[in-house]
Parts: structure tokens; C-alpha cells; sequence
């Protein structure tokens, strides 16, 4: 503070967002997850369209192991190249996970946006329509929507948004009951602002850090989700994804361990990787965790 | 009192529902304030004070509460009638309000120039370079020092002092003819007061805005308004020019309130206990027939427990209590 009267020069002007991102930047572990992901995405994208192949083609003698010119990371049982479908295979995975879990971030945001800020009777039919999603199975229902339909990729990233926004609607409601209540709510009303206005412009962007945090984790899920489903073999059979490469691979597991393990070693890298970004988000959007530490 | 009322308040009754049944937060609470004078509200906590300015701007939380009877007459329009568009086009525009808590009342995560300007858009349609200037302005209106820095700050870089002078730029945006300040200063320390009074003082004389001061504070009350309204337990038990309740009370209730007020001319040496009316404001459940101040009143005579006295006014003074049955029809 200047000690001459003058008003003190105003500290610099930093959004919550950007200072949100200097605090993400700082953490190590958040940044090789951001790499590590930005890796893989980019192999996902960008692999299938230099490396011409087809990940179903027989490429080499079947159950060929690792270490071959031919097949470097070995083939299947089919003779199917194990690398061919690591590289084909990102692209399925990761857009069932981000869809799916774009579907569960909205149908939950939605939910409990509303639950939370009309509260009432409103708030208890809508938690029951999300306790009864959450008390079901979720891997059991995933199936049954996926066999009930043709099993395309949009068909299952919907069966598992579907069944996994409970956890999101109750996040978000919990944010929305406690915000709603704030002064700077009650002043917007006083301005006239209308009840859409004061959802989703007022409460929902200071409701955004914890949801960002949670959506990170959800596609997490997602992948993990879209994995057991293939492994189940209820995936799409017509394209390559890395759970479908682990489901078709299972039962030679103890001859042609690689045909399992590199597909599994993505899944686990990507959902690592999320879950490192998702943490760093937790670090850099909530301030009383980052006191704490 | 001048002119025409700019707002009356008649009769109006709030009610709550909770386990406990329903609780009358207000009870035929009337008032009136005309352009360009200023009325003071005092009252303990629970009195019903914010209720009051809540149940104007009809924001009384519904459900679990309910404006049960009443009128609230804004220029001749009964507001309790009006639809809700019009009651969003009333509310910033023609009357607005600035609350207690300038450390929470304005929204964590925009500029507080982004604020300004929403209001701006919402009423007047400015928008961009315009609703920009037009903030700016308003900034310095409320002797905001770099007007134009401080509209890209965010409300935790500014003081309690300048967030409250935000809130009373926001809320002078589109010129209201009444603002309701629901204790105001009472977050800020008493320089900062002082300014803050100041400030609503200057801008009620230069536009003629009617304004309702609602303050626990009788000091403030002697400072600023031109009329005042004592309430307890959901109803004006006093009301009457500034003047005549702080120089002659007639309710004890509101001789209690003056008293706990403390006195600085005092001595220093001898210091006495500071005077309080025994006893807490009785909790809306508990409200049984006859005046609400009964059972913590020194004065209180049989009547007092059994059934509200009417109001007796003489010359401008309204007052209800058992005890001035003088002038009683």
C-alpha cells in the first residue's frame, strides 16, 4: 500500500481462471498427465490417418510374440497386428469416454441444477429418479441397453452416460443448494434477473470448479466402462477399440500374454493420465485443498 | 411528511409454513415512504425488518413462505397484483436494493465492470463500449478512485468500503425512485460508515429518491432518516418523524432500544453497565395473542397478554401499546 495518500496502485488484475491455470501449471504430476494424454490422443487421432492398415487384417502368422519385423509388438490368435490395433484402437476408446461422459456431465448438471435450486417437491422427485439410476447396477443396465440396441459406439457412449450421471446430479445439487443461498443470488434477483438467468449465468459458473474436476473423472470411468463393456463383448465388433482387443485376446492370455497386456497398459495410461489432470484440477480450482497442502 | 407516498405499504402479513405450523412473520406491517425523504426501519434481529423490504420486492422465499395479506402500493400500482415480468422490470429499475454483506453480495467470479454492465443490458439494453462507459461513470459517482482499473477487478481484490460503493453504483444504474438499504453499513467499520452515508445521502438529494434505511442501529437512524419505523415481532410498533420517537418514545420498546444505545459524553471515570431490554425477540413460533413485547416489557398491564392494542396517532406519531390510551377513540 502507498503510504502517500494516493489510492495504491490495484494489484494485478488476475481472472479466477487464469490464476487457476498458473496454479495447474505448477504441479509436475498434472502436467506428464496433461503429456501423457496429449500423447495418446494425438497417436489416437493422427496414427490411423499416417499408418495405413486395417487393425482386422491378418498380419502376421498367428500368436506371432513381440520383437518381430513383421508384427513389433506380436498378434493375436487371428494373426491380427497388435500394434495396428493399439493405434486403431485409441480412437473408439477415447471417443466412447468423452462422449459418454459429456452425456453424464449433462443429463447431471441438468438434474441437479435444478434439484438444488427449486429444492421442494421438485428436488425430491428428481432425487429419486437419480437414486433409482444409482441403486441399479450400472454395468448390468450398460448391457442390457447395449445388447437391447445395435451395439454402435453412439449406442454405448449413451448406455453409460445413462447410467453413470447420479454422481454428478448430486454434486451439482449440493453445489447449487449452498450457492443459492448466497447474497450475491438474492442481489440478482433484485436486479430483475430472470430464474434462467440466475441458474445458469449467476450459480453454475461458481458452481464450475468442482464439476470440471468431477467431468475430468468421468471420462475416466467412461474408459473403463467402455472396456468392460467390450471385454464383455458387447462393444461395437466392427471397430478396434482396446477393450474389444483384451475381450478377443482373453482366452489365449497365458500363450499371448501381449495381445492383453498392451491394450490393458493404454487403458491404464490414458485413465492414469485423466486421473493425474483431474487431480491437478482439484489442486488449481479448489482453494481450500490447495491451502491445505 | 412530504408530499404523495412514492411507496405504502398497507397491512401486510407474512406467513411461514414449518413443522411447527404457520408462523406470521409479519403482522399488518404498514409504512409509507414519499419521494425524496428517507425511512429508518430499526428493530432487533427476527423483528421482520428484511422481511419487510423482501415482501415489497416480493422475494419472500416461496415455499416455505407466503405473502398472506396486504397491499404494497408503488406509485398507485398494487405490486402484490403485478405479473412477474413486470415485477423483473420494477425490480434494479425502479426500486432497488443493497444489502448487508458487501463481502458476499456481488458474484466471486466476475469484474465487478461485468456486473454493472448486466444490469445495464437487462433494463436499458446498453451493451459493449456504452454499458462500458456508462459503468465507469456510475464507478465514479460512488467515489470510486481509478474508475476505469477497477472495472476489470473482481470483488475479492476490493475492500468491504468499495464493494459496498459497488453495490450502490449497481443498484443506482437505472436510477431508481426508491432504494431499500437492508443494513447497509453494518458489515463496515465506522469511518467507512460515515462515507457510505454520506455517499446515499448525496444521491438521494441529487436524484429525489425515496429511500428505506433498515438499520439496528439508532445512531444511524438519528443520522439519516427523516422518518422512522420501529418494529418487533412482525409489526411497526412506533413510527413517526425522527424528531418526535428519539426525543419523545411512547412504546417501551422503542425507550428500551434508545437506552441501550451508548453514551460517549459520559465520563470516563465512571463507567456504567450498559443498559439492555431483558430477554431475546420472542421466536415466530411462539407468538401468542396480544402484543408481541409483553413478556420482556417492564410497562406491560393485563391487556398487553390477552390482545394487540390498535394503533393511536397524533400529529404524525403511530403508536401501539396499552399503555397510551390517551387519545384512543
Amino acid at each position: 500500500m502507498s503510504a502517500h495518500g494516493t489510492s495504491p496502485p490495484a494489484p494485478q488484475a488476475l481472472s479466477p481462471t487464469r490464476e487457476a491455470i498458473a496454479m495447474f501449471v505448477r504441479r509436475r504430476a498434472a502436467i506428464a498427465g496433461l503429456v501423457l494424454l496429449a500423447l495418446i490422443v494425438g497417436v489416437s487421432l493422427i496414427g490411423p490417418v499416417v499408418y495405413d492398415a486395417d487393425p482386422f487384417d491378418i498380419a502376421a502368422a498367428p500368436l506371432t510374440p513381440p520383437g518381430t519385423s513383421e508384427a513389433w509388438l506380436g498378434s493375436d490368435q487371428q494373426g491380427r497386428d497388435v500394434l495396428t490395433g493399439l493405434v486403431y484402437g485409441g480412437r473408439a476408446t477415447l471417443a466412447v469416454g468423452a462422449t459418454a461422459a459429456g452425456i453424464a456431465v449433462l443429463i447431471g448438471v441438468t438434474i441437479g441444477a435444478l434439484a438444488g435450486f427449486f429444492g421442494g417437491i421438485v428436488d425430491e422427485m428428481l432425487m429419486r429418479v437419480a437414486e433409482f439410476f444409482q441403486v441399479l447396477p450400472a454395468l448390468l443396465f450398460a448391457m442390457v441397453l447395449a445388447t437391447l440396441f445395435s451395439p454402435s459406439l453412439i449406442v454405448i457412449a449413451l448406455a453409460i452416460g445413462v447410467v453413470s450421471w447420479p454422481p454428478t446430479a448430486r454434486l451439482t445439487r449440493a453445489e447449487f443448494l449452498k450457492l443459492r443461498e448466497l447474497d450475491f443470488v438474492a442481489a440478482e434477483r433484485v436486479i430483475g434477473a430472470s430464474t434462467g438467468r440466475i441458474l445458469w449465468k449467476v450459480i453454475l459458473p461458481n458452481a464450475l470448479p468442482p464439476l470440471i474436476v468431477s467431468a475430468t473423472f468421468a471420462i475416466g470411468t467412461a474408459i473403463l466402462f467402455e472396456a468392460s463393456l467390450s471385454f464383455l463383448g458387447l462393444g461395437d465388433p466392427n471397430r478396434m477399440s482396446w477393450g474389444l482387443m483384451i475381450g478377443s485376446g482373453r482366452s489365449y492370455m497365458l500363450t499371448c500374454w501381449w495381445a492383453v497386456t498392451f491394450p490393458g497398459l493404454m487403458i491404464f495410461l490414458t485413465v492414469l493420465a485423466i486421473s493425474l489432470i483431474g487431480d491437478g484440477l482439484n489442486d488449481a480450482l479448489n482453494p481450500k485443498l490447495r491451502e491445505r497442502r | 411528511m412530504a408530499g404523495e407516498p412514492l411507496l405504502s405499504v398497507e397491512g401486510l402479513c407474512v406467513e411461514f409454513k414449518g413443522a411447527r405450523g404457520i408462523a406470521r412473520v409479519l403482522n399488518g406491517v404498514s409504512l409509507s415512504v414519499a419521494a425524496g425523504e428517507t425511512l429508518g426501519i430499526v428493530g432487533e434481529s427476527g423483528s421482520g425488518k428484511s422481511m419487510t423490504a423482501l415482501a415489497v420486492l416480493r422475494l419472500v422465499p416461496d415455499p416455505p413462505g407466503r405473502i398472506s395479506a396486504g397491499r404494497v402500493l408503488f406509485r398507485g400500482e398494487d405490486l402484490l397484483q403485478a405479473s412477474t415480468p413486470r415485477m423483473r422490470d420494477i425490480r434494479g429499475n425502479k426500486i432497488s436494493m443493497i444489502f448487508q454483506e458487501p463481502m458476499t453480495s456481488l458474484n466471486p467470479v466476475f469484474t465487478v465492470g461485468a456486473q454493472i454492465c448486466e444490469t445495464l443490458t437487462l433494463h436499458l439494453g446498453l451493451r459493449g463500449e456504452a454499458a462500458r462507459r456508462r459503468s465507469i461513470e456510475l464507478l465514479k459517482d460512488v467515489r470510486i478512485p481509478a474508475a476505469e482499473q477497477r472495472f476489470d477487478e473482481y470483488p475479492h481484490q476490493l475492500s468491504g468500503g468499495m464493494r459496498q460503493r459497488v453495490m450502490i453504483a449497481m443498484a443506482m444504474a437505472c436510477e431508481p425512485s426508491l432504494l431499500i438499504a437492508d443494513e447497509p453499513t453494518t458489515a463496515l467499520d465506522v469511518t467507512v460508515q460515515a462515507q457510505i452515508f454520506d455517499l446515499l445521502r448525496e444521491i438521494q438529494k441529487a436524484r429525489g429518491m425515496g429511500l428505506i434505511l433498515i438499520t439496528h442501529d439508532m445512531g444511524a437512524i438519528a443520522e439519516m432518516a427523516d422518518r422512522v419505523a420501529v418494529m418487533y415481532g412482525g409489526r411497526v410498533v412506533e413510527e413517526g418523524t425522527t424528531r418526535d420517537v428519539l426525543d419523545h418514545p411512547q412504546h417501551p420498546y422503542t425507550k428500551g432500544l434508545i437506552a441501550c444505545v451508548p453514551d460517549l459524553d459520559q465520563e470516563v471515570g465512571e463507567r456504567h453497565a450498559l443498559t439492555e431490554i431483558p430477554g431475546v425477540v420472542p421466536s415466530v413460533w411462539d407468538l401468542q395473542q396480544g402484543c408481541p413485547f409483553a413478556d420482556r416489557c417492564d410497562e406491560a398491564i393485563a391487556p398487553c397478554r390477552t390482545s394487540m392494542p390498535a394503533d393511536v396517532v397524533s400529529n404524525g406519531h403511530r403508536v401501539a401499546c396499552w399503555q397510551r390510551p390517551g387519545e384512543r377513540a
